[in-house]
């Protein structure tokens, strides 16, 4: 007979005025690893809240490991024995994989540590699960991919019942993604139960057991494993399809990238006219951060130019001309590209003091751009404080902050990440929006099945070269691998 | 009518303002008690005096502020006071015009505000670190300079140059005072209408997105620092013409006033936030306060734990405000 985890039975939570969870119902097994796919992110953050402390509910019941833990009239003030595997770290950077696993957890009794046994001990446990990591590395040296399986490893030493694995296919390259999805199933095949959060059925169908989407707050199909095929996903996703395809076929001016060499790009040289999208698809995930360093100035380019009409930029002249010719949005866009303390207007016209050469932007010019921008953007132009706004609006401001400053050349790092499927349709309308400017977008991917919807050309890197081109046409036969 | 309102909705739409309003409203208090705590205080000598008394921390409160919104702190700047002090009176005695000593005196200052800017932008040493650190040398700089004494004074040579900086009058207001307001006129249209400016909110509001935007991180924080050295050897000048001499304990706890005057105006400690028309407050509630309780008679170890608690509670406001404000989300 299977064991029940965790249960939760009609249950509705109310927060920030709104309900969160609305009649959810989840049930897990021990030794499943049972997947959980956003179309909207609503919910999601209080259901996970709610797994790993009983925080109190409107209605309905929820048992973890056979006992009624929480209901809409009594809850336990405890912690459950979950563990969160997140996209950020939570190890003791400056301590040793072993002290992580073994010495801070709430049932280590010992006062004098023993390094060596615990290091022994560690080896084993490391053998039985088939990885290979320094029991004496500090945490700060792991990778992301070492820093997944020590925490994965750290729940299963803290006698965790349940592990919630919430989006990380992000920090993880696709062959690290891969690997960790194999660790997981044998950790679930040595009875440990597995909540995986994952935003694409590509990600989450080939190894999870039980899939399940959710949708405002709601989970509105199971799918066994039998029915985990493409066809029978349909119906609960949405289109991304171009229903405005205006953008310029053959637009005139060529850009060419010429050897450009970094640390770990070597000679990597195509070309892409405006208007177009080039993926630049890195499984290892190393080019990303590379590329982002020259073109912000921390690193040299090594060698090589960009022609952009005739105008050649190459190491010595990147950092001034490149601040015109180039945008970058960054990775974790939401995070990384807004100025919260800044106005919706501040925030929009933040890059267009590079292209004027007067010491600052007017008030008239301010307003002139709140006139021009408010026919596709509304009201929100007018907001003063951006905390107020949602996501698609936030992403509003970045990608149209890249349209008025019009570069020649926008390079984004991964689009699509932490986005349910509403948002990156969303993100695939802005980026299409550049297109139709004539700014010629490269998106920097480890995981490519959103990006193929914008996509002209895909290049796929290995080892910082291109080893293979793809025209639309051949998109079918990639690999879609997340 | 309509152009009042439409200057009070401008006025208020600045990032800040409310903080400062806020502010403002507590130093009229404060300002009608300690009056009717006693008289004198509103007398126009002692308004006088008084205005006197907070130019100088205006003027640090402006270089910190700028720091501040960077995200970063300075804890040199009571020390580049002493420093400046120091060596402007010892170039002086020496024999050296006072102009060129003002000149070579702030030559120095400045070069202790591109160091802090370069420890702590590019080699990233944590700010308190690493002017804590400059904060030792430049008040080991401003004791070497006379070989660990303070110096005669500047002598009737420097009469020009005491005048300009504190005797002298202008327009009925003392000199002190006119070089407050015009520094205070040029970095505040430097932070609020440039594109420096701009980038120093940008830094201290979110670090990356700057970065990613082609924001010049090292040069833009040199260049907060450098207002800073800047501002604080002004103020190392003024005490210098103040007491006619240079003292080595000149600024000692400026870097305290410093602080207060930032955010008791509602500049953030966490960066990106801030006006210097609430530095200008800020420096006033602490002059006000050290004044106010003077003529109430109360001693100077009360009047350090009140403004200690006042900088205390300032801060507290603004990382709870700040950290606890959580982004409405419209959905989830």
């Amino acid at each position: 007979m299977k064991k029940e985890i965790l249960r939760m039975e009609n249950v509705i939570t109310e927060g920030n005025d709104m309900t969160n969870l609305d009649n959810f119902n989840l049930h897990i097994f021990q030794g499943e690893i049972f997947g959980l796919i956003g179309i909207n992110e609503h919910g999601k953050d209080r259901l996970v809240q709610l797994i790993c402390k009983n925080i109190p509910i409107k209605f309905g019941r929820i048992y973890f490991f056979g006992h009624q833990v929480n209901s809409y009239h009594h809850r336990e003030e405890i912690q459950n024995k979950v563990y969160l595997l997140g996209q950020s770290s939570r190890l003791v950077d400056n301590l040793t994989v072993t002290d992580n696993i073994f010495v801070l957890r709430k049932g280590f009794k010992k006062y004098c540590i023993n390094k060596r046994v615990l290091a022994n001990q560690l080896v084993f446990l490391l053998q039985d699960m088939e990885v290979n990591i320094d029991p004496r590395a500090f945490c700060m040296e792991l990778t992301e991919y070492e820093r997944c399986v020590v925490e994965v490893l750290k729940a299963i030493i803290q006698g965790t019942r349940l592990i919630i694995v919430d989006d990380i296919s992000n920090v993880l390259s696709t062959k690290d993604l891969e690997n960790f999805k194999n660790l997981l199933v044998k950790a679930a095949h040595k009875g440990h139960t597995i909540l995986y959060f994952g935003s694409h059925h590509e990600e989450v169908f080939p190894f999870c057991n039980r899939a399940a989407f959710m949708k405002d707050g709601k989970v509105i199909k199971v799918f066994d494993k039998k029915d985990m095929k493409d066809e029978n996903v349909i119906p609960y996703t949405i289109s991304f399809e171009d229903k405005d395809k205006k953008i310029p076929e053959e637009s005139s001016g060529a850009i060419y990238f010429h050897g450009i060499t970094t640390q770990d790009l070597h000679d990597l040289t195509f070309s892409m006219r405006p208007g177009e999208c080039v993926v630049l698809y890195d499984k290892s995930k190393k080019s990303q951060q590379d590329i982002i360093s020259c073109l912000s100035g921390e690193k040299e380019l090594e060698a090589g130019s960009i022609e952009i009409n005739a105008e050649v930029i190459d190491k010595k002249n990147l950092r001034k001309k490149g601040k015109v010719n180039f945008g970058i949005i960054g990775g974790q866009a939401i995070e990384t590209m807004l100025f919260y303390d800044m106005s919706y207007i501040d925030n929009l016209s933040f890059l267009l003091d590079f292209k004027t050469p007067r010491i600052t932007l007017t008030e008239n010019v301010k307003k002139s751009i709140q006139r021009e921008y408010y026919k596709e953007l509304g009201e929100e132009v007018y907001v003063t404080d951006i905390r107020t706004l949602d996501k698609k609006s936030l992403y509003n401001i970045i990608y149209y902050r890249i349209h008025l400053l019009n570069p020649k050349v926008v390079f984004i790092v991964q689009p699509f990440s932490n986005a349910d499927m509403y948002v990156r349709r969303h993100i695939i309308h802005l980026i299409r929006t550049l297109k139709r400017k004539g700014i010629a977008v490269i998106i920097l991917a480890v995981t490519i099945s959103d990006s193929l919807f914008v996509a002209d050309k895909l290049l796929l890197l290995e080892d910082g070269t291109v080893t293979q081109e793809y025209l639309p046409d051949a998109f079918g036969s990639i690999e879609i691998s997340i | 009518m309509e152009n009042r309102q439409n200057f009070l909705r401008r006025m208020m739409a600045v990032r800040g303002m409310g903080q400062v309003l806020t502010v403002t409203v507590g130093l009229i208090v404060l300002c009608i008690v300690f009056g009717i705590l006693n008289p004198t205080f509103a007398s126009s000598k002692n308004i006088g005096n008084l205005l006197r008394q907070i130019a100088p921390i205006i003027l640090i409160g402006i270089g910190q502020s700028y720091v501040l919104i960077t995200g970063n702190i300075d804890l040199s700047i009571g020390s580049v006071v002493g420093m400046s002090c120091m060596i402007s009176a010892t170039l002086m005695t020496k024999g050296l015009n006072p102009w060129a000593a003002v000149l070579v005196t702030i030559f120095c200052c400045l070069l202790v505000g591109v160091v802090n800017g370069q420890l702590v932008a590019k080699c990233k040493l944590p700010p308190f670190i690493a002017t804590l650190g400059t904060m030792t040398i430049a008040r080991g700089i401003a004791q070497i300079v006379n070989n660990n004494y303070n110096t005669d004074s500047i002598g009737d040579a420097a009469k020009g140059f005491r005048d300009f900086f504190y005797y002298g009058k202008t327009l009925g207001l003392y000199n002190t005072i006119w070089i407050s307001i015009i520094l205070w006129l040029i970095f505040n249209f430097l932070l609020s209408k440039t594109r420096t400016g701009r980038h120093i909110y940008a830094i201290g509001s979110n670090v990356e997105a700057a970065k990613l935007s082609g924001v010049g991180i090292v040069g833009t924080t040199t260049k907060a620092y450098i207002v800073s050295a800047f501002c604080a050897s002004v103020v190392g000048l003024i005490i210098c013409a103040t007491s006619g001499m240079g003292t080595m304990d000149a600024g000692n706890m400026y870097e305290m006033y410093a602080v207060a005057a930032s955010v008791i105006g509602g500049v953030s400690t966490l960066g990106g936030q801030g006006i210097l028309l609430g530095t200008v407050i800020g420096a006033a509630i602490w002059g006000v306060l050290q004044n106010g309780l003077q003529f109430a008679g109360a001693p100077v170890a009360i009047r350090n734990i009140v403004i200690g608690i006042i900088v205390v509670v300032s801060v507290l406001l603004d990382v709870v405000v700040r950290t606890g404000k959580p982004r409405k989300a419209k959905k989830g």
